[in-house]
């Protein structure tokens, strides 16, 4: 068939899908792809003063298969869809668990106790002075567990496609 | 058989999924904050299991702040350049905060980020009032927190090492949290006052929140006698 591919070209369309979304993204899956991975070799080597050839171990830095570069690119992903907002969720449920302000009525300006609360990342820090939005936060979205589900779902579909992705 | 179709179909629902991608591939320090809290959450998670409750609080003294601000980048503790967010909690009479991203001064007078840090609160308290950085003498905990996609750097470990080596003989605990890994980092933190390494640490593997969170359960009971 014309139109199947193989597994080094599963993992180029990946990646030119990703960058074309989000270029940040793609650069830093492949970086994640590139780095490669360590592995243990053993060679028989010569032994002066034994006389004899003995196994010597040692560690080598290699490049992935392309089905191991397939599940890295899919596993980061996962970090991002899956790992990333479960996170998110678990400081919020940690969070809401806090005393409320009724409980601490000694403290000054309690307030806000009956808005629901957002954990903010501020944009930038104290020495920026480049960037035009000094007020920047980006609010960590909870996420609903049924979206994260179904993120799950989806990279099982990616994770499937993949593996039988056919290879020349 | 997979078709370029099938792919970039299965690609594109993904890059556009709810759960979103996009939302946090705007700023790049977001992703690693957000992992920070939920470190900080764990930290939550341990006094309250010891029986403390935990109050959140600003710069300024607010209890309940709204919203609860994580710093962009390292800061001092009693900078008021935003209203940041920490935590704090009593157990048997001893006061404790919970921060993130905050310098500490080391023994040799330089100072170092933590990213997720529980502390003495006298001497928070000090440094908020005379302006100054805490002493790492002051930690009873310090986390450097990494949310990555790839395998951790070396010198990830190598600086989070300096830092515990420049604290002295009295940090308690020290790890380095991540929800990746490290084979090499792991045999480089085997020696005895290393940090411990808390890879695989994602709400995905229980276990491992459950080793984060007892092995602080166990230094604060032993400080603090609860």
């Amino acid at each position: 068939m014309a139109d199947e591919i193989n597994k080094k070209e599963l993992l180029s369309v990946l990646l030119e899908r990703v960058a074309e979304r989000y270029p940040d993204l793609a650069k830093e899956v492949a970086d994640t792809v590139n780095e490669g991975k360590d592995i243990e070799e053993t060679k028989f080597v010569f032994d002066e003063k034994t006389r004899r050839k003995k196994e010597h171990r040692y560690r080598k830095t290699t490049s992935l298969s392309d089905d191991e570069a397939l599940e890295k690119t899919v596993a980061f992903l996962e970090s991002r869809l899956v790992e990333l907002p479960m996170a998110i969720n678990s400081a919020y449920v940690e969070f809401a668990k806090c005393a409320t302000t009724s409980q601490v009525q000694s403290l000054k300006n309690a307030s806000n106790a009956d808005i629901e609360l957002e954990i903010a990342v501020e944009i930038g820090g104290v020495g920026d002075i480049v960037r035009s939005d000094n007020n920047a936060f980006a609010v960590l979205r909870q996420i609903p567990a049924s979206q994260i589900a179904s993120a799950r779902e989806q990279l099982g579909v990616l994770r499937k496609l993949l593996s039988t992705g056919e290879a020349k | 058989m997979t078709t370029p179709a099938d792919l970039i179909s299965a690609i594109d629902s993904l890059l556009s999924h709810p759960a979103g991608i996009g939302s946090f591939a705007l700023a790049n320090n977001v992703a690693e904050k957000a992992y920070e809290a939920y470190v900080f959450g764990l930290c939550l998670r341990a006094a309250r299991e010891l029986g403390g409750s935990p109050i959140l609080l600003n710069i300024k003294g607010a209890a309940n702040p709204n919203p609860f601000i994580f710093r962009g980048a390292p800061g001092q503790i009693h900078s008021v350049h935003k209203d940041y967010g920490y935590a704090s909690f009593e157990l048997n009479g001893t006061k404790l905060e919970v921060h993130a991203g905050v310098e500490f001064e080391g023994t040799s007078k330089t100072t170092h980020e933590v990213d997720v840090a529980v502390m003495k609160a006298e001497e928070a308290e000090r440094c908020r009032t005379v302006p100054s950085d805490p002493a790492v003498a002051a930690l009873i905990g310090g986390w450097e927190c990494k949310f990555y996609g790839k395998r951790l750097d070396k010198h990830l470990g190598r600086a989070f090492v300096g830092l515990i080596d420049d604290a002295g003989t009295v940090i308690r605990l020290s790890g380095m949290c991540s929800n990746s890994e490290s084979p090499q980092l792991k045999l480089y933190f085997k020696p005895q006052r290393r940090p411990f390494p808390h890879f695989k640490l994602t709400p995905l593997n229980k276990s491992n929140e459950d080793i984060f969170v007892n092995m602080l359960k166990a230094e604060l009971k032993k400080m603090t006698g609860v």
